[in-house]
């Protein structure tokens, strides 16, 4: 059954036409979570409430890209979660603490030499670390356009904003994070990552 | 000094988005060619973007985190089916059109009742022995006596019960209407005004028009109607047809109004009934035959 057809079975309820949209779409509405949000429990979270609330209002989807509508939902999803812990300042990102590798293997691979796997996680380190150093609209903008491979009109129409802001939004996210790595260049990134 | 610093950093805002647009293909032909000189003449811009290539591709290389679960929804989720909007469904404009037309009937309704209750109300009460005299008059009655021979009003019987009457009781009426005194059918009360304010022959245009029937025997507002006529003589209301407006309902007040006199109808009828008639005749035969008391 192609994904038009998933989804008018899913607007006429069928739960079971949806769940194959959901196994179809889970990995990118995860990871675009997981990088917005930073770790794995909130990602796991947003991405649940997402697919919740894209299913209660389905009905409500007029054609068009599935992926942007539900890349939509989980971004508004984590755009409100970390709008709610600024409100709450007690609530920080520490408190949610590390990201363990050890329960997390995307940041192993059985392919590479324990230094390149090494070498790797500090840089994924230092970029999560940049990124969240990002505000809320510009740190979505980035995930949006360089983790995900979105366009500007794709970025523009889910962050629902003018295509001119999403590339001040992006330009400075970019710069700020360039900033950020050039600071830890010393000390985190590995030397072919460095400045010449 | 701060003029110049917020110019140095609204000039770097606007290398930082030259050069992320540029990375992006985002630039048209005449601001790549504009940059492109600017980058091959100017060794911070070349830095500068070389790094931002670099964080960009960083970015683009980041591992995809596996999904800790499946994210399917249970079934308990499950949404009824909407049902299909049938072509027979009503459109939205029915549900306000039937409520103002309710409205609209509803105070219709109102105020044909209250005039109703304003004009033919008190009339009505005010005829209403004439009625109960109607309906005791239409009872059956152990003797089977004929109505005219008892001396109940005959003024009030219907034309078909004068129908069913014998030849020698419908007889009777005509004697009534020659000799019948209009004076002497009207009470001394104000009760009959009403009736001996109509002229004649505005009193015959009105029932005529309401489909009653009056006899032309000047005010004969006592007198019983012809029996070929249906009506109940100067007792008959205009029936309302029953598209009943409200110019019928003033149509009736008006000939209620000459009904008003009704309720001493049955004294003067007694005069102007058999039983006058008889006592008439009996009067013409006492004074033929001579008094037997005397």
């Amino acid at each position: 059954m192609d994904e038009e057809s998933l989804i008018e079975a899913a607007q006429q309820g069928k739960i079971d036409a949806f769940n194959e949209l959901v196994l179809f779409y889970q990995q990118q509405v995860y990871n675009l979570a997981y990088r917005i949000m930073g770790d794995p429990a909130s990602a796991a979270d947003a991405t649940q409430d997402a697919f919740i609330s894209a299913y209660q209002s389905i009905d409500h989807f007029r054609g068009g890209s599935f992926k942007s509508y539900l890349m939509r939902t989980v971004t508004n999803k984590c755009y409100d979660e970390l709008r709610r812990r600024k409100r709450r300042p007690a609530i920080s990102f520490e408190d949610f603490g590390e990201v363990d590798e050890e329960s997390n293997p995307v940041l192993t691979s059985e392919r590479e030499r324990p230094e390149e796997v090494l070498e790797r996680q500090d840089v994924t380190h230092a970029i999560e670390d940049g990124i969240k150093t990002l505000p809320i609209d510009q740190r979505i903008t980035l995930v949006l356009a360089d983790v995900q491979g979105m366009s500007y009109q794709e970025i523009a129409k889910i962050t629902d904003v003018a295509l001119g802001t999403v590339k001040s939004r992006l330009a400075r996210a970019r710069c700020k994070l360039r900033d950020y790595l050039q600071e830890q260049q010393g000390e985190l990134l590995p030397p072919r990552y460095r400045h010449a | 000094m701060g003029k110049r610093l917020l110019e140095r950093e609204k000039s770097r805002r606007d290398k930082d988005e030259w050069l992320s647009a540029y990375l992006d293909d985002e630039l048209n032909a005449e601001e790549r060619a504009w940059l492109e000189r600017k980058l091959a003449s100017d060794p911070a811009w070349r830095a500068d973007l070389e790094a931002l290539r670099r964080t960009v591709s960083l970015l683009n290389d980041l591992p995809q985190a596996p999904v800790p679960r499946n994210f399917i929804l249970p079934l308990s989720m499950e949404k009824r089916p909407r049902p299909a909007r049938s072509a027979r469904s009503k459109p939205a404009w029915v549900a306000p059109l039937l409520t103002a037309a309710t409205a609209l009937l509803a105070l219709a309704f109102g105020v044909v009742l209250s005039l109703d209750l304003l004009f033919v109300g008190p009339a009505q009460f005010a005829s209403a022995p004439a009625s109960e005299a109607v309906s005791v008059a239409e009872m059956p009655r152990d003797d089977q006596t004929p109505l005219a021979e008892n001396g109940v009003e005959s003024g009030v019987e219907s034309g078909v019960e004068s129908e069913k009457r014998s030849a020698g009781e419908v007889e009777v009426v005509p004697e009534v209407e020659v000799e019948f005194d209009a004076e002497a059918a009207i009470p001394p009360t104000g009760i009959a005004t009403p009736v001996t304010l109509i002229p004649p022959s505005e009193e015959a245009e009105m029932l005529t028009q309401y489909g009653a029937t009056t006899t032309p025997a000047g005010y004969g507002a006592a007198t019983a109607p012809p029996a070929e006529e249906g009506g109940r003589g100067v007792y008959i209301s205009a029936t309302p047809s029953p598209t009943s407006t409200v110019a019928a309902v003033a149509a009736s007040t008006i000939i209620t109004a000459i009904e008003e006199p009704a309720p001493p109808m049955p004294e003067s009828a007694e005069d102007a009934t058999p039983v006058m008639t008889e006592s008439v005749q009996g009067r013409e035969a006492l004074l033929s035959t001579g008094d037997p008391r005397t």
